[in-house]
C-alpha cells in the first residue's frame, strides 16, 4: 500500500499564522474594528474575520522595471487588449502588486480582541475609577471620628469634652492672671471666664479688665451664658464606613438619529461603535444591557434589527432622544445601581439645539460617559454643544475629539468621518478612565 | 474521510498508473501517497517548499494568505505537493473528486521521473525532508535556550539572504587554506630577497583582504566569517544555505518538471480512459480540471502549458529519445532557449503585453494589450522572466574591511543584469545583513540618472545599524 489517509492538522502552520498575527497586532487591531462593522451588537461570540495585510519578507530583489508587462498566449494582433482586470484600490480585496504585500485574512477570537482592547483603554485603571463611580451604598457602619461632617453626624458629647479639654487651660491660665491683678482668690465661676473670654474675643487683656468688672460687679455674666464655647475646631463628627457592593450593571444606551439622511455608511459606523462598547463593557461587567433608541421628531425604543434598519422623514429633534433616555434611566437604570453609557450618534442636523443643549446638560450627570458622534461632517451640534459643555479640544494619536470632565461626568464629543476612526472614538469615549490617578 | 475500499480502489490504480509509467519509459523512485485534507494542504503549500521545516511567521502568513485565496477564489484548490525526495513524497487532497486523485497521481510520476534523472536536480541532497526535520528540532532548542524573538531574528535575516548563493555550488572557500597558501608563496618569496617577515602581521593584513575573490554567496560568507554571529547562529544559516541550495534548481526546472509531468498524466489518463477504466462522468471533470490547469493565457504563470508544449515539440521534432535526453540535462532557460523555436511561438501565439490603467464603468482596471509578437523578443522576455524564478541579483561581497574599520561592501553587477534593485527592500535587507555582521554594511550599485552623462550613477547605500545612507559616489 503506498497510498494511506493520514489525518494531520496544520499544526505548524497555525502556529506560524499565529506569531504573524502577533506580529502585525497593530494591523490587525485597526483592522478587526473595522471588519466587525456588519457584526449583530447583541449574543454573537466568537470569532471575528478580519482582513490584514501580511508582514513583509525582504530580500535583495530587482525593481518592477516591467510595469506589469509579461507574455501572453492566444488570438490577437499587436494593439489589441486581451484582458482586463480589477486594480487593487487602497482597503480592496485585491493582493498588493508586489509579491510579499499579501493581503489575507485572519480569524480573531472576540476574547482576544478584547483583550487588546482592555490593554489599551486601561481596564485596571477603568476598574479603580469605576469602582468609586459605581459603588452602590447597601448600608454604613461608624467607623471613628473625624473633624469635618454635616450636623447630623455631629458627636456632641465629644465635641464638648473638646471644648472643655481646650478651655480648662485657657481657665485655669486667666484665674491665674486674675490672682495676680487681684491680688487675691477670684470667686468667679468656671464659666464666666469661658464667657469673658469668648465675649473678649479671646484677647487676654481685655478678657482680664471684663473679668475685674465682674468681680466688681459691674457686670454679670448672662444667664444662659455656656460653660463651654465651641470652637470650629472642637467639632467632632461621626465617622461612617461605607458598606459597598461592586454594582455589576452597565447599561448602554445607543441613540441614534433616524432621519433621511443618515445613510448606510454612517449606520454602519454606529453600528461597529456599539458593538465593541457593548462587547467591551461585558468584559468590565456581569451583566451588560443596552437599550436603543431612535428619533427624528420624536424618540422612541427599538430592539436593535430595527435601530439600523429604520428611516423616517421630517425633521430632527435631537433632545427627544436625550430626554427619552434620561427618563429611561430614572426608571429602569438609576445610577446608583447601574453604571450608564450613552452615545449618541447624528449627522448633527438639529431643529432645536437650545433644547438639546438642556437635554445634554440634564443627562449628563446620570451618565458615568455621555458621548455624541456627529458623522459625516458637514453638521453643526456638535458646534453648538462645544461651548455650553464647557469641552475642550483634544488629540488622541491624530483624532481630534472634545471633552468635559467633572468628578462626576464625563461628556465628549467628536466628528467621525469615516470607519478608521471607530477605534479612536472607542477610546476616547473610555478613555476619561485613563485620566483618573 | 475516505472509505477503506477507496483507499484501496486508489491503491489498485496506483499499481496500474505504476505500470503505466513503466512502458512509457518513465524510471521513477519508489512513490508514497499521503491522502490529506485541504487545510493540512495549505500548510504544506507554504512550508518553503518543504514538509518538515522550522517555524517562521512568514510560513504563518502564507499559510493564511492561501487560504484566503481560496476562500474568495483567487486561486484554485490545491490538487498536489510532491517532493523531490529518495522515496519521492506526494500529497493529495482528499476531497477532491476521485479521478482528479487519479490525475494527481499520474501527475506525481512524472515529476518523479524527473527528480530521479534531472542532472541538475541530482546535485541536491536526497535526505532533505530528513535534515529539514533535525534542523526545525535543533531551531526549537536554540528558542528555548536563547527566545524566540533572537532565533526568529536570525531566521528571517537568514531567509532574506536565502538567494544570495553561488548557485549549483555549495562548496566554500576555505579562507584559512586560502591564507596559508598565500603566507607559504609570501614566505619563499622573502627567503629568495632575503628579507624577514612579520608572520603575525602577515596573516592579520592577509585575514583583513577576506575575500580574495568577490564572493556570491554571501550567506556562506556571513556563516564563516561574520564576528558576531553564536555558532546557533551559523548553524541557522548554515540550514537556509543548504536549503536554498536544495530549492534552487528545483525553481530553474519548474517549466520543464511541471510540462513534463502534464504529458506524462495526460498519456496515462488516455490509457485509463482507453482501457475504459474511467467512467464517462468522471472523464469530463477530468477534462474539465484540465482546461482549467492549462487555461491562464500569461505564460509566466502557467509552466504547465508552456512546458507541456515545448515538449511536445520536442517529441514530434525529435523524438521522445532526445525528450529523455532534455529532461535529464537541461534547464528552463536553456530549454526555452533552445526549443522554444520561432515557428512553435508562431504556432502558439505567444506575444508580450503591456499594462494599462483604465477606467472602465466607474472602476480603476488594468487593461493588457498586445505590445509585440517579434519571436525573439517573446523568447527573450520568457527566458528574462524565467531568470527570476527566484529573483536573485547578483550581488557579491568585495571587502570584508571597508573603511578599514571592518566594514561589510557589498557589489551589485549591474553591469551584467542591467536592471537596478529595488530601494526598500535593499534597504531593509542591508539591516538583516547588519543583524549578521555587526558591523556598518553598504552595497554599491547604479541608478538610473538622468543628470549623469551615462545615464546612471553609482550609488552606495549603507547601514550602520542606527541610519541608514545614500551616497553618490
Amino acid at each position: 500500500m503506498s497510498v494511506r489517509q493520514q489525518d494531520w492538522k496544520p499544526e505548524r502552520g497555525e502556529g506560524d499564522a499565529k506569531r504573524h498575527r502577533d506580529l502585525v497586532k497593530e494591523d490587525v487591531k485597526r483592522r478587526a474594528i473595522d471588519s466587525i462593522a456588519n457584526t449583530p451588537i447583541v449574543g454573537k461570540s466568537g470569532k471575528v474575520k478580519v482582513r490584514i495585510l501580511g508582514k513583509k519578507s525582504y530580500s535583495f530583489k530587482h525593481g518592477q522595471s516591467d510595469n506589469g508587462s509579461g507574455t501572453g498566449a492566444g488570438e490577437g494582433d499587436v494593439g489589441d487588449i486581451v484582458g482586463a482586470s480589477p486594480m487593487p484600490g487602497e482597503g480592496e480585496d485585491g493582493a498588493g502588486d508586489e509579491p510579499g504585500e499579501w493581503e489575507l485574512e485572519t480569524e480573531i477570537e472576540i476574547a482576544e480582541i478584547m483583550d487588546w482592547l482592555c490593554e489599551e483603554l486601561g481596564l485596571p485603571k477603568l476598574k479603580k475609577r469605576e469602582g468609586g463611580q459605581n459603588t452602590v451604598s447597601k448600608t454604613w457602619k461608624p467607623s471613628g471620628v473625624k473633624k469635618t461632617g454635616i450636623p447630623p453626624h455631629l458627636k456632641k458629647k465629644l465635641t464638648v469634652i473638646q471644648a472643655i479639654r481646650r478651655q480648662a487651660g485657657v481657665v485655669l491660665g486667666l484665674k491665674e492672671l486674675l490672682k495676680k491683678e487681684l491680688r487675691t482668690e477670684p470667686t468667679l465661676e468656671d464659666k464666666a471666664y469661658t464667657w469673658a473670654w469668648n465675649e473678649s474675643d479671646f484677647d487676654t487683656v481685655k478678657t482680664i479688665e471684663l473679668l475685674k468688672k465682674m468681680v466688681r460687679g459691674e457686670v454679670t455674666p448672662p444667664a444662659d451664658a455656656q460653660p463651654v464655647m465651641l470652637d470650629n475646631d472642637d467639632l467632632r463628627y461621626k465617622q461612617f464606613e461605607e458598606i459597598t457592593e461592586y454594582s455589576s450593571n452597565a447599561v448602554i444606551f445607543a441613540i441614534m438619529d433616524v432621519s433621511g439622511s443618515m445613510d448606510e455608511e454612517k449606520k454602519l459606523i454606529a453600528r461597529s461603535f456599539f458593538w465593541w462598547a457593548f462587547n467591551f463593557l461585558r468584559v468590565t461587567y456581569e451583566n451588560v444591557q443596552i437599550v436603543f433608541i431612535v428619533h427624528h421628531t420624536e424618540a422612541r425604543v427599538t430592539n436593535e434589527e430595527e435601530f439600523f434598519h429604520t428611516v423616517e422623514s421630517g425633521g430632527t429633534y435631537s433632545y427627544t432622544g436625550f430626554r427619552l433616555a434620561k427618563n429611561i434611566i430614572q426608571t429602569d437604570y438609576p445610577p446608583d445601581k447601574w453604571n450608564v453609557y450613552a452615545m449618541y450618534f447624528s449627522d448633527g442636523e438639529d431643529y432645536d439645539v437650545e433644547e438639546t443643549q438642556k437635554s445634554v446638560q440634564e443627562l449628563a450627570p446620570l451618565c458615568s460617559a455621555l458621548g455624541y458622534a456627529e458623522v459625516g461632517g458637514g453638521g453643526e451640534l456638535l458646534d453648538h454643544l462645544t461651548p455650553t459643555m464647557f469641552m475642550n479640544a483634544t488629540k488622541l494619536d491624530d483624532f481630534v475629539y472634545y471633552f468635559a470632565e467633572t468628578d462626576d461626568q464625563y461628556f465628549m464629543g467628536a466628528e467621525i468621518m469615516m470607519r478608521e476612526e471607530i477605534w479612536p472614538l472607542i477610546k476616547a469615549f473610555f478613555r476619561n478612565s485613563e485620566e483618573v490617578e | 474521510m475516505l472509505t477503506p475500499e477507496q483507499i484501496e480502489e486508489l491503491n489498485r490504480f496506483d499499481r496500474l498508473i505504476q505500470d503505466w509509467a513503466k512502458k512509457f519509459g518513465l524510471d521513477c523512485y519508489p512513490q508514497e501517497f499521503d491522502i490529506i485534507d485541504s487545510e493540512k494542504m495549505a500548510e504544506l503549500m507554504t512550508s518553503g517548499n518543504l514538509p518538515t521545516t522550522f517555524n517562521h511567521w512568514s510560513y504563518g502568513r502564507d499559510f493564511e494568505a492561501i487560504k484566503t485565496a481560496w476562500r474568495l477564489n483567487r486561486a484554485n484548490l490545491p490538487m498536489e505537493v510532491v517532493y523531490n525526495a529518495n522515496p519521492s513524497r506526494g500529497y493529495i487532497c482528499g476531497t477532491d473528486p476521485f479521478v482528479v486523485m487519479l490525475l494527481v497521481m499520474a501527475h506525481v510520476y512524472g515529476h518523479n521521473d524527473f527528480f530521479k534523472n534531472n542532472f541538475w536536480l541530482l546535485q541536491g541532497r536526497k535526505d532533505m525532508l530528513g535534515f529539514m526535520a533535525d534542523a526545525a528540532r535543533r531551531f526549537k532548542r536554540y528558542e528555548d535556550t536563547y527566545g524566540v524573538e533572537a532565533v526568529e531574528k536570525t531566521l528571517t535575516a537568514a531567509l532574506a539572504l536565502q538567494w544570495n548563493i553561488e548557485p549549483f555550488r555549495l562548496e566554500r572557500h576555505d579562507f584559512q587554506e586560502q591564507i596559508e597558501a598565500k603566507i607559504l608563496e609570501t614566505r619563499a618569496k622573502a627567503k629568495k630577497d632575503q628579507k624577514t617577515l612579520d608572520l603575525k602581521k602577515l596573516r592579520t593584513d592577509l585575514e583583513k583582504q577576506i575575500p580574495f575573490e568577490p564572493d556570491r554567496d554571501i550567506i556562506g560568507f556571513l556563516k564563516d566569517v561574520s564576528p558576531t554571529l553564536e555558532d546557533w547562529q551559523r548553524d541557522i544559516l548554515a540550514v537556509v544555505r543548504e536549503r536554498a541550495h536544495y530549492l534552487f534548481p528545483n525553481f530553474r526546472t519548474k517549466t520543464m518538471n511541471e510540462g513534463w509531468a502534464v504529458y506524462w498524466h495526460e498519456n496515462i489518463m488516455d490509457e485509463l480512459i482507453k482501457a475504459k477504466l474511467i467512467s464517462n462522468a468522471d472523464r469530463d471533470i477530468y477534462m474539465d480540471t484540465q482546461s482549467k490547469v492549462l487555461a491562464d493565457w500569461m505564460v509566466a504563470q502557467n509552466p504547465y502549458w508552456l512546458g507541456r508544449e515545448i515538449w511536445k515539440h520536442i517529441i514530434k521534432k525529435h523524438g521522445l529519445k532526445k525528450a529523455f535526453d532534455v529532461r535529464a540535462n537541461y534547464r528552463d532557460i536553456e530549454f526555452v532557449e533552445e526549443f522554444l523555436e520561432d515557428e512553435l511561438i508562431r504556432q502558439l501565439k505567444l506575444y508580450i503585453y503591456e499594462r494599462y490603467e483604465d477606467h472602465i464603468d466607474g472602476q480603476d482596471v488594468y487593461v493588457y494589450e498586445i505590445a509585440d509578437k517579434n519571436p525573439k523578443r517573446v523568447r527573450e522576455r520568457i527566458v528574462d522572466s524565467l531568470k527570476k524564478i527566484p529573483d536573485a541579483p547578483v550581488i557579491r561581497v568585495t571587502r570584508s574591511n571597508f573603511n578599514k574599520e571592518g566594514e561589510l561592501l557589498l557589489l551589485h553587477d549591474f553591469n551584467e543584469e542591467q536592471e537596478e534593485l529595488d530601494p526598500e527592500h535593499l534597504a531593509k535587507t542591508l539591516e538583516h545583513v547588519y543583524h549578521l555582521w555587526g558591523k556598518p554594511v553598504w552595497l554599491q550599485t547604479r541608478e538610473i540618472n538622468l543628470r549623469s552623462s551615462s545615464g546612471f550613477a553609482s550609488i552606495l547605500y549603507g547601514y550602520d545599524g542606527i541610519r541608514h545612507n545614500k551616497l553618490l559616489i
